[in-house]
């Protein structure tokens, strides 16, 4: 039983394989995670706009997103959107603009609920002593948001990466797809445990750590 | 979407009990039940749903567990949502003030009736938004089948589209999800606005 799913001179052969399935992972979640946080940014000034039409776009944007399953977003961007825009690429960068956008859009609620938390009265106050849009968002806004934004921001870099497996279902290469590879390599479940194990790690580890910043801002917030 | 339809039902019927029971578990549950279920639930949270679903499907059988791909999705779905169903529950749970219990025991009511009148009604209006969005997820991760060769919705759409280059499946499935979907998100945005300006 064991031998079938830990068994560790199988883990020790198919290390390599693993690795690079890992760091394909890794890399994938980082450029995807840029691009989410830059998209949120572009959504949620459209929403602050003053123009009707663009608010109007920006929240059926939002929707739309969270609406897709990922699964059918990275499958519709893949063989769909992109040929449709003449774009010709690989699987890693249509996967990385599929995540982008999907998480760009709760990034962008992340943004105004923590500009939302923002007492009105203080933007007015400052608006009144003279200062301008960019100063009141560099000295009153940014200061308390930061503040606020971050356990949430964590906790949806966590949601970013628990997506990175459906990568695999276009051909990229990544962890779940090099496990799978080494499993029938091997005949053995050992990497899909070790990726599970790895997968289980990682978000642990992102998890203890959007705890220590919750505990963090909340007491910054008290003081 | 036939297939979509009846995994999506499937799951929701077989996660909300367990998951009620997992969430009413941890807070009124004796400490060694409680802390338990709380790090299972949050390791199991950790796992990605596609992983735990192919695990099943392509790990299992060494163990001499060998289920369908249909069982397969509809396992794997049915325990990470018992989880995220679970998370809602306990969220609503937790809003609602300790004094509460305390008080309807007072009173000498049974803790069953105090479930039933006095905590349930008002976690129930809290809950609402993280129930939707958990409805959400449940209905896309149905999508996870194609991915182990089910015959969804996508699944169908992506098999067309390999062997023939017709894109056009893939366009009415993307269109399924939305028609499934999307009411779900307005109705989830309608609800998290109105707990908004109750709070």
């Amino acid at each position: 039983m064991t031998s079938h799913f830990f068994n560790l001179a199988v883990f020790w052969r198919v290390r390599l394989l693993l690795l690079q399935g890992a760091v394909g992972t890794a890399k994938l979640a980082f450029v995807a995670l840029a691009i989410a946080l830059s998209i949120g940014i572009v959504v949620f000034a459209a929403q602050l706009g003053p123009w009707r039409p663009l608010r109007w776009a920006a929240e059926w944007f939002i929707d739309l997103m969270r609406a897709f399953p990922v699964l059918v977003f990275l499958v519709l961007t893949y063989y769909l959107f992109l040929p449709l825009l003449q774009v010709r690429i690989d699987p890693f960068a249509a996967a990385a603009v599929a995540f982008g956008l999907k998480h760009g859009a709760y990034f962008a609620e992340i943004y105004r609920s923590a500009w939302l938390a923002v007492e009105r009265g203080q933007i007015q106050a400052a608006a009144s002593l003279g200062l301008r849009s960019w100063r009141i968002a560099q000295l009153v806004v940014i200061p308390q948001a930061a503040l606020v934004i971050l356990p949430p921001l964590f906790n949806q870099i966590a949601f970013l990466v628990r997506d990175m497996p459906f990568a695999f279902v276009i051909g990229y290469f990544e962890l779940l797809t090099s496990a799978r590879a080494a499993e029938v390599l091997v005949r053995n479940s050992t990497p899909l445990v070790a990726a599970i194990l790895i997968y289980i790690l990682a978000l642990l580890l992102l998890q203890w750590l959007g705890g220590r910043i919750e505990e963090f801002s909340r007491r910054r917030l008290e003081a | 979407m036939f297939v979509t339809l009846q995994l999506a039902t499937l799951t929701f019927f077989l996660a909300i009990v367990p998951g009620l029971l997992i969430a009413l578990a941890r807070r009124l549950g004796p400490r060694w039940l409680a802390l338990p279920l709380g790090a299972m639930v949050n390791l199991v949270r950790c796992v990605p749903t596609l992983l735990t679903v192919v695990f099943i499907y392509l790990a299992l059988p060494f163990a001499g567990i060998t289920l369908s791909a249909f069982a397969s999705v509809l396992l794997g779905t049915t325990f990470m949502q018992v989880v995220f169903f679970s998370e809602a529950f306990r969220g609503a749970l937790a809003s609602v003030g300790k004094g509460q219990f305390d008080a309807a025991y007072a009173c000498g009511l049974r803790t069953t009736t105090v479930l039933r009148r006095v905590i349930l009604p008002q976690a129930a209006l809290v809950a609402a938004p993280a129930f939707a969005s958990s409805l959400v997820l449940l209905v896309q991760n149905t999508s996870i089948a194609s991915a182990v060769a089910v015959n969804d919705m996508i699944g169908t759409a992506l098999n067309i589209q390999t062997n023939y280059g017709d894109p056009a499946p893939l366009v009415a499935a993307g269109i399924g999800y939305l028609v499934l979907i999307v009411p779900l998100v307005r109705l989830t945005r309608r609800w998290e606005r109105r707990m908004a300006m109750a709070l």
